[in-house]
């Protein structure tokens, strides 16, 4: 009994001493959040004090000329129209994307005042052709219901009053934009520059820990990605001991306190706390027990936040390869309209619109079959062709944006027999697995694939020299929404690829998994196949 | 770097004297920086609509003496990740505390560190304190990963510390990798340098070895109005340094305002080699600073309307602002640009403005060389190949049109041989890695007309 009671205090003692060191960790980061929350609502006030109300075309382009902070100033009327800047003439980089930007900007800004749309409507009801002379009869209040409606349309969308900030997605991820609503209902906007806000939360933030020799910390994006770390250890694959999430604008965003692993954990923790005490086996199993639940519940809580930020992610995917599509549609118009069209240059423009068009759809089609779930085992389209082909085919598509990341493509396929399987299928997996090599295992500047044909199965690996993935996210990496939070990488993606991926290869009878390998990733993927049809041409030896 | 072109009387015709105006009192007879502002065909075959080429040309004075140089504020940002293992981090560190050498008291510096972290290992401090900045260079080591954009940012935060508009402002980079950790992408470093330029900082970037990323590096220094220079020897690294050094010392001229107003019938198509802002009839030019007895053009490619025989029109006015670094006041120069119209092709030939049709010679050689790069990017290879032909055969031509004019501009003959080179190697695959931060570096120091290549100095 009295044994007992000694464990249950012990255990108590483990536990609070582990939900100390946490919060001690959580109050440290939590200074830092304040911080980090001082610089964007001095950079608020100093915009907020920016604001022009005269000459504004003027002063709004000096105000972009001079002031570090700001990438891009707008002015919108009250009825939606951006009046400044005006439509690019000319496009010698990005102008026309920008400019979309801003239009999408514009679209965002806070609501206009009561009145203001109140005098519109009535204005646009007095210009508008009045048939009748007899006062407000039904069909002269119908106009003017259709013209308030009308008016309504042109609103800003989703306004959001309670908050200084305005946020969007464009280029690298999360944009800000501070608002002013004149008294005429217009509005002025300052886009800033991210790179420059970055910069500034990274200049007042530590370089070194010196409290602490075992531990670092990371600020990382709404992805995980790490936007600046300090401290002595390696925290690629570790789990955050403490986390906190930054204040609006920044929300998503999240600081991390990392602590040596586990085992010197405990060691560590005596540093924090000067009243060290003994610790039984029991103890640590709690303990251990403790930091399970801990990190359990974390992970949920990121999941959910995952789920979140997917929305807002599929949106900007999608959002690039239509933006791209519109853009080099103008730019072909302009080009046509020259005097000497350039007929190569067009010809290089409807390139891009076809190849981003093929990604769209296939980002459509690999959301849609995500969200059906299990309603998607449509049948196949199965027709004859050669495997290999079809491996070229993608690591073609690929060549020249892997030769940029100067990846060396490799390949061992032994897969020329004529079969029937879906190559659409065969391409989608293709594609998912060797965007990811570009985009996480570049640092390898490796791509191996191999290929070969066993009766009826199809067997293809994806190899690359990248960081890998350790064992214990093997299985987790094909779960929908799962994302690694790998310090050196930091693409965007919907976390869904290899979850698409997977469920294409199950669907065509085969399987993909992740196997051991020495260094990087190894990818297997089985697809089942059949014999070509009574195919005379088919030359099996 | 060139010999200016000897006489031409219609010169004064057409670009009328420069008007200099002293805003504060006191300077009369203080140095000024010359602005001389000319068409490339200031007379055009008449009845037709046509492009025609306007060159903005300035030049530094010389600085009185040595002891006159403003005070300096720079941030050192050193790369110790890893691969700067051995030789390089030796000889990056024995080109820093060269620089350090050459520093007087009243100067600011500041050394950052960075690998998978960044370390403020010498805050902004006065210069004075050499021994232990000295000390400090001398402890670094290197290993990690890069993380570029925070180093960057650090050394910026630095800088920003001491920044007024008597220092020369500079953070310079010294790295080998790609930056790995946090931002990362040109675009990402692009805004940076852009943002830092708006407050005076320019950001140099020094590219050490064949295996960093040049687009990185020559976005960031391109858009901060830095320079950027390729080393593939670490051996060669000292020097460059105390190139960059020489340039820093010698500023005469900063914070300039460069501003062309184009008359409403002619439409501005884009400026060569430079980032311009166009917006209408109104182009600005970006330019940070301008060093003693250094010439710096600018290339404005305009479309001019059809006009009939014997017309002549207004084109252009040329307003430029800036900072005079050695009397500390504001000037302001300003020049009228006209263009003639004939239906004589040899007037318009005898006419032609030597200086302006080389200087737009070479710059559209260096866009084209652009275009080549994005061709071979997208495994044009063919394509890429045969539009560095055109641009090796096209600046021979020019060569012999000015050899014939006996104007001397190197950048011609180096044009031509870098573009025939090029041409032979682009399909090279075992080069290429190598050859695009070549071309890359043409590109961008024909842009800045820096001078050419590791050993290269630029001519005072």
């Amino acid at each position: 009994m009295l044994g007992w009671i000694g464990v249950v205090l012990i255990r108590n003692e483990e536990l609070n001493a582990k939900r100390q060191v946490t919060s001690l960790a959580e109050a440290r980061l939590n200074e830092l959040v304040r911080s980090i929350d001082d610089v964007m609502s001095s950079h608020h006030r100093a915009l907020k004090q920016k604001m022009v109300r005269q000459g504004l075309a003027e002063q709004l382009m000096s105000v972009e000329r001079t002031d570090p902070y700001v990438r891009r100033a707008m002015w919108v009327s009250a009825r939606g129209q951006l009046l400044y800047p005006p439509a690019p003439t000319i496009n010698t980089g990005n102008e026309f994307l920008i400019y979309n930007e801003l239009l999408m900007m514009a679209r965002q800004r806070p609501p206009v005042p009561l009145a203001v749309r109140k005098a519109i409507a009535a204005a646009d009801a007095k210009s508008a052709p009045v048939t009748r002379s007899s006062p407000t009869t039904r069909q002269e209040s119908k106009d003017r219901a259709s013209q308030l409606n009308a008016q309504e349309l042109e609103e800003p969308e989703a306004p959001r009053p309670d908050s200084l900030w305005h946020e969007s997605y464009f280029d690298e991820g999360l944009q800000l934009v501070v608002w002013d609503v004149l008294p005429d209902g217009s509005a002025t906007g300052y886009w800033l520059e991210r790179a420059r806000w970055i910069a500034d939360l990274i200049a007042i933030l530590p370089d070194v820990d010196p409290d602490s020799s075992n531990g670092a910390t990371a600020l990382t994006d709404a992805n995980g990605n790490i936007l600046y770390r300090w401290g002595a250890i390696d925290i690629a694959m570790e789990q955050p001991l403490a986390e906190v999430s930054l204040k609006e604008p920044l929300a998503a965003w999240r600081l991390k306190y990392y602590l040596q692993d586990h085992q010197t954990g405990s060691a560590s923790w005596s540093r924090f706390l000067p009243w060290g005490f003994g610790i039984s086996a029991v103890a640590i199993t709690l303990l251990g027990l403790g930091a399970y639940v801990t990190v359990a519940t974390m992970q949920q809580l990121r999941l959910a936040d995952q789920r979140v930020s997917f929305v807002g992610q599929v949106s900007h995917e999608l959002r690039t390869p239509l933006t791209n599509i519109r853009l080099y549609a103008e730019m072909a118009q302009r080009d046509l309209s020259q005097t000497t069209p350039a007929v190569h240059r067009i010809a290089d423009r409807l390139e891009v619109i076809d190849s981003e068009s093929k990604r769209l759809s296939r980002l459509i089609s690999g959301v849609l079959e995500f969200m059906q779930g299990r309603a998607s085992t449509q049948s196949l389209s199965w027709r004859s062709a050669i495997p290999d082909d079809t491996v070229q085919h993608v690591l073609n598509q690929f060549a020249p944006s892997l030769s940029r990341s100067e990846i060396a493509i490799t390949t061992e396929l032994n897969a020329q027999q004529r079969v029937e399987l879906d190559t659409d299928v065969l391409e989608q997996i293709l594609i998912n697995l060797i965007n990811n090599v570009e985009k996480y295992a570049a640092s390898g500047k490796s791509l191996h694939v191999t290929s070969k044909l066993e009766y009826d199965i199809l067997t293809i690996e994806v190899c690359d020299a990248g960081h890998g993935i350790p064992a214990r996210f093997r299985n987790r990496i094909f779960k929908p929404f799962f994302r690694i939070d790998d310090a050196n990488t930091a693409p965007s993606g919907t976390g869904l690829g290899l979850t698409i991926a997977r469920k294409a290869a199950l669907r065509h009878g085969g399987g993909l998994e992740l196997l051991d390998s020495e260094s990087g990733c190894r990818f297997r993927l089985t697809v089942r196949v059949k014999p070509v049809a009574s195919e005379s041409e088919s030359n099996i030896s | 770097m060139m010999n200016r072109n000897s006489t031409r009387s219609y010169f004064a015709l057409l670009a009328f004297a420069s008007i200099s105006l002293c805003v504060s009192a006191g300077h009369v007879v203080a140095e000024q920086i010359k602005l001389s502002a000319a068409l490339a065909k200031p007379t055009m075959l008449a009845g037709e609509k046509s492009l025609n080429h306007l060159k903005i040309k300035l030049t530094g004075f010389d600085l009185p003496k040595a002891a006159n140089r403003p005070p300096v504020n720079i941030a050192i940002v050193m790369d110790r990740s890893g691969s700067m293992k051995g030789e390089k981090i030796q000889q990056a560190k024995r080109a820093a505390l060269a620089a350090i050498d050459r520093l007087r008291d009243e100067d600011i510096v500041s050394v950052i560190t960075y690998d998978t972290n960044v370390r403020v290992l010498v805050p902004a401090t006065r210069a004075s304190d050499r021994d232990s900045i000295r000390q400090a260079i001398e402890s670094i080591q290197a290993d990690g990963n890069t993380a570029l954009f925070a180093g960057v940012s650090k050394g910026a935060a630095e800088v920003r510390k001491f920044l007024d508009d008597k220092h020369v402002n500079r953070v310079i980079l010294l790295s080998d990798g790609i930056a790995n950790v946090g931002p990362s992408s040109p675009s990402e470093l692009e805004q940076l340098g852009q943002s830092l330029l708006k407050e005076k900082i320019s950001v140099s970037t020094l590219g050490l070895g064949s295996g960093y990323n040049e687009d990185l590096m020559t976005s960031l220094a391109a858009a901060s109005s830095g320079n950027h220079v390729f080393i593939e020897n670490a051996d060669n690294l000292v020097g460059v340094f105390n190139n960059e050094f020489d340039d820093l010392l010698s500023v005469v001229a900063s914070e300039f305002e460069i501003q062309i107003t184009l008359a409403g019938t002619m439409r501005p198509v884009r400026c060569l080699g430079n980032k311009a802002d166009i917006q209408g009839q109104v182009i600005r030019l970006p330019l940070a600073q301008l060093y003693a007895k250094q010439e710096r053009y600018f290339i404005l490619e305009v479309e001019v309307p059809a006009g009939e025989n014997g017309q002549e029109s207004p084109m252009a006015d040329v307003r430029v602002q800036y900072r005079n670094m050695n009397t500390h006041t504001t000037d302001v120069l300003a020049s009228k640009i006209a263009v003639r119209y004939s239906d004589k092709l040899e007037k318009v030939e005898a006419d032609v403005d030597v200086e302006a049709k080389v200087l737009s010679a070479v710059q559209i050689a260096a866009e084209r060389n652009r275009e080549a790069t994005a061709l071979r990017d997208a495994g044009k290879i063919e394509e890429a190949r045969l539009l560095l032909v055109k641009n090796a055969t096209d600046l021979g031509s020019i060569a012999d049109f000015s050899a014939k004019n006996q104007y001397v501009c190197p950048d011609v003959e180096l044009g031509c041989a870098l573009n025939k080179k090029q041409s032979a190697e682009v399909a090279d695959n075992a080069k290429w890695n190598v050859n695009r931060k070549g071309m890359r570096e043409y590109q961008d120091q024909t842009s800045r007309q820096q001078s050419y290549g590791e050993a290269g100095k630029r001519g005072k």
